[in-house]
């Protein structure tokens, strides 16, 4: 599969502080990447590097087969952008917006602009200084949507909005996915990233420290199963097994949390006479937290 | 309105543009008006400007005195002198430095970025709707001028008003491309307004102290006042080394700004 995003030892300095530091990260064709990070992690940094509206000091980025930059201007007609706050012009009305950006874009017809001003149920007579946060979300994502791109850059894409919207924004980028569209996101709502990426990459201090599809995290990540046992198990039940890394044992009930195959655990506890069993995965929230 | 950079320039400013055409030509007919009355009582002033030294009459009255009960000098000094040009000047700096660094402090400049424009395609109509709003004005007032003078007994070859015009038009255009050049290549407005108003005021009065000062009275050349002629019975024509010296230099700062802007980070507040 090709590759739409291609960041190789990506270093960025703001002054002497480096803002990014060799960074590297692919993002496939029809891909829906995750960026994940604490705020001044590096992120909307990285964003702006791969959209040429920063420069970088070392490295090399290509996206959708070119080098961002102003030689390359033609790959901006296939990427749609929305920034971590929308800030667009106060005094034009949204439909103002997004007639210059329509033209600019030299977008002929605009039955799918209209339609997603249906569906994100968007005023686009209220003038932009009367907008509220999310309403100025929902026009963001008309504007990156709009143009139906080959690639979707979207920075906290559901930020702001109420959760009925968000639940559109992830239908939205669902759709944008199946009709080939390539979508690079950061967020900080977790449900979100769980419900659309197949690849996540957890950014610190300008490092990109883990970076793997969201299943292969998952299973590689500390997992627990509290066990309801009908009678007094020892204490020293789990304490030999390598892959449990915690033992919690309040008499009959034990939640442990381990790595690798469950195997050994449910032999182990096929021994005694189980009334519950509960597992669970870990949330992407959890994962996140343990790196950070 | 909304399908051009330019176009959408002139679009948002609009009212801004109806708002200087309206104050200008409003003060223009005040001036124009008040003239009649000036030729019948006006020798008592001549004789107080002309008391007072040459450099001060160009300092305060932007040029030579010329008599005040003559037409061309009651313009000059009450409108081609300070008024004219220094709202000029702050409409075409103002917006000269919002052009780029104002979009970037707004934050709007990072969108307009990621659309499928060259930097350098929107820097140049950006500067070209500054250049076309600059000519709106000049042309509105001079053509009321034009039409409206001989109302109120001021007998004069239109000609001098289009000279002036053009006059005016330099001299706006020289620093408010310094403005824009400022503005686009370093992103910061704070920097690029008082940057620029620093260089108009002290180009200011350099060319009207300058000579007051002995060993270096022949230096204010360098002075962008210098090559302002404004309203003159003398001045029928044009300086066309003059007036092209002047668009190579603004043309030269504004290109080098944009070949700036092409390489630079973009600010985010």
């Amino acid at each position: 599969m090709q590759d739409i995003i291609k960041m190789h030892n990506v270093t960025k300095y703001y002054g002497k502080f480096k803002a990014l530091s060799s960074l590297t990260l692919d993002v496939k064709e029809n891909q829906i990447y995750a960026f994940i990070g604490p705020n001044g992690a590096g992120k909307s940094t990285a964003i702006r590097l791969m959209l040429g509206i920063l420069n970088f000091n070392e490295g090399y980025i290509e996206v959708l087969g070119k080098s961002p930059t102003q030689n390359n201007i033609d790959i901006f007609q296939k990427i749609g952008y929305l920034p971590g706050e929308l800030r667009s012009y106060q005094k034009l009305t949204g439909n103002e917006v997004l007639k210059f950006f329509s033209n600019l874009r030299d977008i002929k017809e605009d039955n799918y602009i209209n339609n997603l001003i249906e569906r994100l149920d968007y005023d686009p007579n209220k003038y932009i200084k009367e907008l509220s946060k999310g309403n100025k979300q929902k026009l963001g994502l008309i504007l990156a949507f709009m143009h139906r791109p080959k690639l979707l850059v979207l920075d906290e894409p559901s930020s702001g909005l109420d959760p009925l919207m968000q639940q559109i924004t992830i239908e939205l980028i669902r759709e944008a996915r199946q009709e080939g569209t390539t979508i690079f996101l950061s967020s900080h709502i977790f449900s979100e990233i769980d419900k659309v990426a197949q690849k996540v990459g957890f950014i610190k201090e300008g490092e990109l420290i883990v970076e793997d599809s969201l299943e292969v995290l998952k299973s590689n990540a500390t997992k627990s199963i509290t066990i309801y046992f009908n009678e007094i198990v020892p204490l020293d039940l789990f304490n030999n097994m390598e892959n449990v890394n915690y033992v919690e044992n309040n008499k009959n009930v034990v939640k442990l949390n381990f790595n690798g195959p469950v195997d050994a655990i449910v032999k182990m506890i096929s021994k005694y006479e189980i009334s519950d069993l509960k597992t669970q995965d870990p949330s992407l929230e959890e994962l996140f937290m343990n790196y950070y | 309105m909304l399908n051009k950079i330019w176009t959408k320039v002139i679009y948002d400013q609009k009212l801004s543009l109806i708002f200087w055409n309206l104050i200008l030509i409003g003060i223009s007919l005040l001036i124009m008006s008040m003239y009649p009355s000036i030729k019948l009582s006006g020798d008592a002033l001549d004789k107080a400007i002309n008391s007072m030294p040459k450099e001060m009459v160009e300092l305060f009255y932007g040029g030579e005195a010329q008599s005040i009960t003559t037409p061309i000098g009651w313009l000059s000094m009450e409108l081609y002198g300070l008024i004219l040009p220094f709202a000029l000047i702050i409409y075409g700096v103002t917006n000269g430095i919002n052009a780029i660094a104002g979009e970037e402090k707004n934050g709007t400049l990072e969108l307009l970025l990621t659309l499928p424009i060259s930097r350098v395609r929107l820097a140049s109509e950006k500067f070209f709707s500054l250049v076309l709003g600059l000519l709106i004005i000049i042309i509105s007032f001079s053509t009321f001028i034009i039409i409206f003078k001989d109302l109120f007994d001021l007998e004069f070859e239109y000609i001098l008003i289009v000279i002036a015009g053009i006059e005016l038009f330099s001299l706006a255009l020289v620093l408010s491309s310094i403005g824009f050049a400022l503005g686009t290549s370093t992103g910061n407005k704070s920097i690029s307004v008082g940057l620029t108003y620093t260089i108009t005021i002290f180009s200011y009065l350099w060319n009207g102290l300058v000579g007051l000062v002995s060993g270096i009275e022949n230096l204010n050349n360098i002075s962008v006042f210098y090559y302002y002629s404004g309203l003159k019975y003398s001045s029928n024509r044009i300086d066309l080394v003059e007036f092209f010296c002047i668009l190579l230099f603004s043309l030269l700062i504004v290109s080098l700004s944009i070949f700036i802007f092409n390489r630079r980070d973009i600010r985010t507040y």
